[in-house]
């Protein structure tokens, strides 16, 4: 979970979340609309120069998160590229299986390229927030918008719990590990098997600890947290207005010029 | 099929690299950030909705009785991010992933699994770059919703039949990954119609079935073992959650 880590340093962290959570969904929201190279590409750019030179994130670990995404959109755009159909008249290259042709369009190309980049420039704004927006302060959101109040509870409890089982599936597998538990294919299911089915008894003793615990503090059904209070930043506010006017006129401008 | 000129030969060549490539998209079945039309966001969000709020209302009124229900819930939420997060053994030391939904949908049921499901997407998006905030709905449809009602609706079935329980599992958990293959396959060729929505589903599904239906076979049979373990050894846990009947 790096990516939390990462967010807690970021120099922009102390900018109330609903700021920053409003810029990226503005910002992706528009770039996904615009569907334009030149809007996905001058996104990404807003949203790497954001998270490396303002927040202070370290560009060697920005791009070795970006590859997660780049691995999976290559993946996917390559299934947007073949194509198939009855008609081959628009395919550059094409093999007949069948009745059908199985081939490659000019217009699936442009396709998958335009998706890419689209898909590359919301990715960056999803990272703008995650990586500068602890969970934390995204729950304390969560609990303010007009969802009932349990939801925000257990989506914090879960996140708690997904470190101290994830601390536990780690040290279970290192333990198999050294036994030679992964040593063949069929040792390998025993032991993810086996892995899985002791977390899942693990949960529910801890899930009875920490209702002894709390319930010996006076727990009584509600969960209640002071959430830290954050200013709203005037510079941001305003950088963010600024940049949603001018990214919207420029993508109206970009879907007129058609790049 | 002929491989009569030089043509063809390049052909068949681009084209299978262009096949093989999906096959590294070997992760469950996400979609990513801004792969989808911006109304197709929209409407797979509200196709969520009443899904969502008949598991909440579910969900709620299990609270309402014990304290301890909520806790529970929440350890159950932390266990299918890490079931999801799991290794699949495979010769190929290709690295995939469980959907984990199937195992989840039989432990605490469909209409749970939905909300946990959601929560987890989230995480996913957030934390590991897996899934979107845009594709939430879309995602939340094929792997929280629709697997799971699925998987649990085999499980019921299978139990009726009086089936064996190991069959009974690794029919719901491979049945309820290749349903939301299928639906993700849908959704996809929805959002690039190119030669027709059929066209495209079968390209879709053609495409990503190489990978798909073996994960889909080792998410069962991991399943399985993992429920005789747990039925071996958590039998209280597993008669609290109503996943087996009480010994007489």
């Amino acid at each position: 979970m790096i990516i939390d880590s990462l967010a807690y340093a970021s120099r922009l962290r102390t900018i109330a979340a609903v700021q920053k959570l409003i810029f990226s969904a503005a910002a992706m929201i528009i770039c996904i609309a615009a569907n334009s190279f030149a809007i996905s590409a001058l996104t990404a750019a807003v949203m790497l120069f954001m998270i490396i030179r303002v927040g202070g994130t370290r560009a060697k670990n920005v791009f070795k998160l970006m590859c997660i995404p780049v691995i999976f959109i290559a993946a996917s755009a390559a299934a947007i590229v073949v194509s198939i159909g009855s008609d081959s008249s628009a395919m550059i290259c094409a093999v007949k299986i069948g009745g059908a042709y199985l081939g490659v369009s000019a217009s699936g190309i442009a396709a998958a390229a335009r998706t890419s980049a689209k898909a590359l420039g919301a990715v960056s704004c999803m990272y703008f927030l995650s990586l500068t927006t602890p969970m934390t302060d995204l729950f304390s959101l969560l609990r303010k918008s007009p969802l009932p109040d349990f939801i925000a509870e257990i989506a914090e409890l879960i996140y708690r719990y997904i470190f101290v089982l994830f601390d536990a599936a780690e040290r279970i597998r290192i333990a198999q590990e050294t036994r030679l538990g992964y040593a063949t294919l069929k040792t390998s299911y025993r032991s993810t098997a086996q892995l899985a089915s002791n977390l899942f008894m693990r949960a529910f003793r801890q899930a009875d600890r920490t209702y002894t615990a709390l319930a010996s503090r006076g727990y009584e059904g509600e969960i209640n947290v002071i959430s830290e209070r954050q200013k709203i930043s005037a510079r941001f506010c305003v950088f963010s207005a600024a940049y949603i006017l001018t990214v919207t006129a420029a993508a109206l401008f970009a879907g007129k010029a058609g790049i | 099929m002929f491989l009569a000129n030089k043509k063809t030969k390049l052909s068949v060549a681009a084209l299978s690299t262009l096949l093989l490539l999906p096959a590294t998209y070997a992760s469950a079945m996400h979609i990513m950030e801004g792969y989808l039309p911006l109304p197709h966001c929209v409407a797979w969000g509200a196709v969520c909705i009443p899904f969502l709020i008949f598991g909440g209302i579910g969900m709620q009124k299990q609270m309402r009785g014990e304290g301890k229900v909520k806790i529970l819930l929440a350890l159950s939420g932390a266990f299918v991010f890490i079931l999801s997060s799991l290794k699949i053994p495979s010769v190929t030391g290709s690295c995939s992933h469980p959907t984990g939904t199937g195992l989840g949908a039989i432990l605490f049921g469909p209409s749970v699994m939905s909300i946990l499901g959601i929560i987890v997407l989230l995480f996913q998006a957030l934390l590991l770059a897996h899934g979107g905030l845009t594709t939430l709905g879309a995602n939340t449809f094929s792997m929280a919703i629709a697997g799971p009602f699925v998987s649990f609706g085999i499980f019921k079935l299978m139990k009726k039949l009086k089936a064996p329980s190991g069959l009974a599992v690794f029919l719901a958990a491979t049945i309820g990954d290749l349903f939301t293959y299928c639906v993700t396959s849908a959704q996809l060729a929805l959002a690039f119609p190119d030669q027709g929505f059929f066209a495209s589903l079968i390209k879709f599904m053609g495409i990503f079935a190489p990978t798909q239906l073996p994960i889909a076979m080792a998410e069962g049979l991991l399943s399985v073992i993992i429920f005789n373990i747990l039925e071996k050894n958590c039998r209280t846990e597993l008669t609290a959650l109503g996943v087996i009947k009480k010994e007489a």
